[in-house]
């Protein structure tokens, strides 16, 4: 892999400027990130260079170092200088060695991560790792493999960054050589040691195994049909319970993040020439209605709205919010037309208008489904929540609690947040999905 | 009563036929929930991995579809449908495929060809997914007369969703389990297919001396952590194991390791390796209490390895237990400790001891038990095989008789194949995934024993996915006279089975895959063969070849993939 590393140009964390830093804290969530990175850009042109600061962090959450990775894209895009300041705890600088964050810079921008080091941090280029044994219990053991060696099948952590990239392809797509993706990421939650932690872990009676056939499955199907996506990047946690500052119980965090085209703009696409987004009509038990909170950054402002998942939606009423919204409904997808195919006897019955067309035509089914399928398990089935960063808003989905219920029918309740004007829009689609963990887990 | 039974693998993109004893466990379920058949369907119903992501109506389509065949034939609508799908991975059930599903079966009801319907699952999906969910509601989708479905899960779970009743769980009894495993076969029939025997200069560090003592073989096994896990399980339950405390050492196996630590955390027990107990003081302590260990290994031989580490764990105050399991046992029954009893996950015989490596001797540098180049094989490993498996003269009728003289001298592949196909299949497999496959593609070579030996090894490797065409010499023959010109034969063809299957697969890749290759008429005349059907050349795989020298035809791009390069072409009649 070339390396282009620029020691002598690295700039001391000293020489930023207060408006240039993003000061992260010492828990460093995705929105802490998110609300610096507004702070910064409220405060100048984005143009000028930035110091994405993890100096004081001591925990940091998967969700932010994906973001940081996307916005490290954005701005070589842009030719925008940034630059990171590593934790100064060993223990969080080993973290991002084992979860290979560096190798998902490198494999995201194309620059070793020694271009975005701060002087002070290149000294911990090549620093080993000490924090992670692979001793303990079963979690420690999927963490680190210590009779991992290159070349290998399997991963070292098998929570850690893993790049998803066409070498063929300037494009990611679902027939390309990515066409396995799902698959092969699917069938890695399915070994012996990730099950039975998720069996042991998660809430339920049902089988873990959803988290397989549906969760990862359907997530990665997802990412990999987002048009324009060049790479795509899945990594996890399993946070144990306590180990997030704030949090008594723990949880199960799953992240994919491509640099396609943002889901809201591609179904606002298909509205604006005239194609519908929405494969079929839904059977009234196959529609909810979510109680939705729309506010904006600072949050000082705030309307709500009960959306029930059957409203047509037209291109008259397409806002960003709505069709994000909407991308989690059962058969709203981009491509209503193109993906049933053309088969006689079946397309006969159903041009003919018959009885059994019109039957298979209203169950439709399969179009537009994974994400309904995937929110279905995450929200109903584990009582979790799902989160998407994408073009000018983030989502927060999860399940309404017994007052919405009552109140305002509503299945599920929503927070849509809009970004102020002077942020860039995201870069790409950021799908988190969090799922709580419902035992102690032994250290 | 008339029972219709289909058998999906997903991936598989030409139907496999159902063999005796799966019809028979499908007419033992229809009798358990109805009664027993007098009349019987069944079909292997092809769905390939892309149809069940990106055209997941393609099955419930097809299964409506040999229902109206069925109609058309027996008076009367089938009386049960069963759709097994309880030998398909789990997680490769998408929630879109099983709507669709659902789907399909209300076409099938509301057409009047059936009303009843089995689902066999290898697990029960989560009760609040959208598939479940979904059949809740079966009434309001079917209207009148809404179908009767159950749904019957690997462990013997059963879901009912019958009209005005909603979702009821029933038990159908212990004796399910049985039924599959006799139809499909048990664990341990996956775990001797999965597992690998690599040829190479393998070394073992002696734990006492720190010397190195060459090894020819190493085991590996693959691809089947739930059959290891069961059959650990079983073990351990066997053994009435009560170790609070297990020790391993599994650098070759990591997929074992799994399986022992998921094993362990099941049972809120310790797992750790034996190595790291022996550097810290501070684990030996915490294990120290907790009472004989159980003592997990790659392998066994001479018990040498296991008696140093019982003697060094007694010197920190550790026991081990009189159970030891390993991955792959090859003693022999020649243990010098005779209290120890031995589990494992596979028993091979001992391997012949040598005074000293010839490899050693020759300078070869260690090999490693971790990854290896899969798409080469070394001299000496080829060598070898032949040394063991000796030579023969090509078959008379394996001969392309209109290309080339017949080899006179040929390695015993019937025999190589015999006692090295497992390491030759899994090598050509990995190769070629690694070369770049698509989706769905199928491997197609002449019916001849060594070829379809090698093919055979190549789907041991794979998933239960793989399609295999078998074309008979003959044609191939007629096609070479014929200046590789398929027309005619596929017309005079239709109706046996290698020309049907590539009429299914139509749009497809395929791979031409042989014993070895002399000339490259055999190579050339299929691909035409894969190009005349309407289906893509993707690679040329084989074992030895004897003719590094030929390409494939520049135009169609087409990789060729060899173990192992030896120049010694066919001789032929005329330059072709």
């Amino acid at each position: 892999m070339p390396v282009n590393i620029m020691r002598s140009s690295a700039p001391r964390v000293s020489s930023f400027v207060k408006d240039a830093c993003l000061p992260l804290a010492d828990t460093v969530l995705a929105d802490d990130f998110e609300s610096q990175l507004d702070r910064f850009y409220s405060r100048g042109t984005s143009d000028r260079p930035m110091l994405i600061d993890f100096g004081a962090a001591d925990f940091v959450e998967v969700a932010a170092l994906v973001n940081c990775v996307a916005t490290l894209v954005q701005r070589e895009e842009q030719c925008q200088p940034t630059f990171i300041a590593l934790p100064s705890d060993r223990r969080v600088r080993d973290f991002f060695k084992v979860w290979r964050f560096a190798e998902a810079v490198l494999t995201s921008t194309g620059r070793n991560i020694a271009n975005f080091l701060v002087s002070e941090d290149q000294r911990f280029i090549g620093e080993p790792q000490e924090t992670y044994t692979g001793q303990g219990d079963a979690l420690s053991k999927l963490e680190f493999d210590p009779d991992w060696e290159p070349g290998k099948k399997t991963s070292r952590n098998f929570f850690e960054f893993t790049t998803f990239k066409d070498s063929d392809a300037e494009r990611i797509g679902p027939e390309g050589k990515l066409a396995s993706a799902a698959r092969e990421e699917g069938k890695k939650w399915t070994r012996p040691l990730i099950q039975q932690v998720l069996e042991k872990h998660l809430p339920g009676g049902s089988t873990k195994d959803e988290v397989a056939r549906v969760v990862i499955y359907e997530a990665m199907s997802n990412a990999v049909r987002h048009p324009k996506a060049s790479v795509i990047l899945s990594v996890s946690k399993f946070e144990r319970p306590g180990e997030r500052p704030g949090a008594q119980s723990g949880s199960l965090r799953i992240c994919l993040w491509d640099d396609g085209d943002g889901i809201a703009f591609t179904l606002m696409a298909a509205l604006r020439e005239g194609r519908p987004i929405r494969a079929f009509g839904l059977p009234s038990f196959m529609s909810d209605k979510v109680y939705v909170t729309i506010r904006n950054f600072t949050k000082t402002k705030s309307e709500h709205h009960i959306v029930d998942q059957a409203t047509e939606i037209t291109q008259q009423v397409a806002t960003e919010p709505r069709v994000l919204l909407a991308s989690l409904f059962p058969g709203v997808t981009r491509a209503v037309r193109t993906i049933v195919p053309k088969v006689l006897a079946f397309d006969e019955a159903i041009e003919g208008g018959g009885e059994f067309g019109n039957l298979m035509d209203i169950l439709g089914g399969a179009p537009g489904m994974g994400l309904y399928a995937l929110t279905r398990t995450v929200l109903d089935q584990f009582g979790g929540s799902l989160f998407i960063r994408s073009g000018n808003y983030r989502m927060l989905i999860e399940m309404a609690h017994d007052t919405y219920r009552k109140q305002h029918g509503a299945r599920y309740k929503c927070k849509i947040t809009q970004y102020e004007k002077h942020m860039p829009s995201f870069r790409g689609n950021l799908l988190a999905i969090q799922i709580p963990v419902q035992a102690q887990i032994r250290s | 009563m008339h029972v219709a039974s289909f058998h999906i693998q997903i991936g598989a993109i030409s139907g496999l036929d159902l063999t005796p004893k799966q019809v028979c466990f499908h007419e033992l379920m229809a009798a358990k929930l109805k009664q027993r058949p007098n009349s019987h369907s069944s079909y292997g119903v092809p769905v390939s991995h892309y149809e069940a992501v990106h055209e997941p109506r393609v099955l419930p389509r097809r299964i409506v579809e040999y229902l109206r065949t069925i109609s058309t034939s027996i008076p009367g609508s089938t009386d049960l449908c069963l759709v097994d799908l309880c030998s398909t991975p789990y997680f490769l059930l998408r929630d879109p495929l099983l709507l669709e599903l659902i789907s399909g079966i209300a076409e099938a009801c509301s057409s009047g060809l059936c009303n009843e319907f089995v689902l066999l699952l290898p697990k029960m999906p989560g009760s609040q997914g959208a598939f479940r969910s979904k059949l809740r509601h079966l009434d309001e989708i079917t209207g009148n007369q809404p179908p009767v479905v159950h749904l019957i899960s690997n462990d013997g779970s059963v879901y009912a969703y019958e009209p005005g009743k909603g979702e009821v769980h029933r038990n159908i009894g212990p004796d399910y389990e049985t039924l599959r495993v006799a139809a499909y076969g048990d664990f341990q029939t996956r775990i001797e297919r999965k597992s690998v025997r690599r040829l190479g200069h393998f070394a073992t560090l002696h734990p006492r001396s720190g010397n190195l003592r060459c090894r020819h073989y190493s085991y590996f096994i693959h691809d089947c952590g739930t059959e290891m896990l069961q059959a650990f399980q079983q073990w351990w339950d066997m053994n009435d194991c009560a170790a609070r405390a297990i020790l391993y050492d599994l650098k070759c196996n990591d997929l074992m390791r799994d399986v022992v630590v998921a094993h362990a955390d099941g049972l809120d027990i310790r797992a750790e390796r034996i190595i790291d107990v022996f550097s810290s003081e501070t684990l030996a302590g915490q294990i120290r209490p907790l009472g004989p260990v159980v003592v997990v290994l790659d392998a066994i031989e001479s018990g040498e390895t296991l008696r140093y580490y019982a003697e060094d764990l007694h010197s920190l105050g550790i026991e081990i237990a009189d159970d030891v399991f390993v991955a792959v046992s090859k003693h022999g029954g020649h243990l010098p400790d005779p209290d120890v009893r031995i589990g494992a996950l596979i028993t091979r015989p001992r391997e012949p001891g040598a005074l000293t490596c010839p490899q050693c001797s020759l300078r070869l540098p260690f090999t490693g038990d971790g990854p290896e180049r899969l798409s080469r094989m070394r001299s000496y490993d080829l060598h070898y095989m032949i040394a063991d498996v000796g030579w023969t003269e090509e078959p008379k009728l394996e001969v392309p008789q209109t290309v080339g003289r017949q080899y006179q001298w040929l390695p015993n592949f019937t025999e190589m194949l015999k006692r090295y196909g497992d390491w030759i299949g899994y090598k050509l497999y990995w190769s070629l995934v690694e070369h770049g496959v698509p989706e769905a593609w199928f491997l197609i070579h002449p019916a001849e024993a060594d070829s379809s030996s090698v093919c055979q090894r190549i789907y041991d490797s794979a998933e239960d996915d793989l399609s295999i065409v078998s074309v008979p010499r003959t044609r191939i023959e007629s096609a070479q006279m014929a200046n590789n010109s398929w027309n005619d034969i596929l017309e005079s063809s239709a109706g046996e089975s290698w020309a049907d299957q590539l009429r299914d697969l139509r749009g497809t890749a395929g791979v031409v895959v042989d014993i070895f290759n002399g000339s490259g008429s055999t190579c050339k005349t299929l691909i035409e063969l894969i190009k005349q059907t309407g289906n893509q050349p993707l690679a040329y795989a084989c074992v030895v070849d004897f003719n590094p020298d030929w390409n494939m035809p520049a135009i169609d791009s087409i990789q060729k993939l060899a173990l192992y390069e030896w120049p010694v072409p066919r001789v032929l009649y005329k330059e072709s």
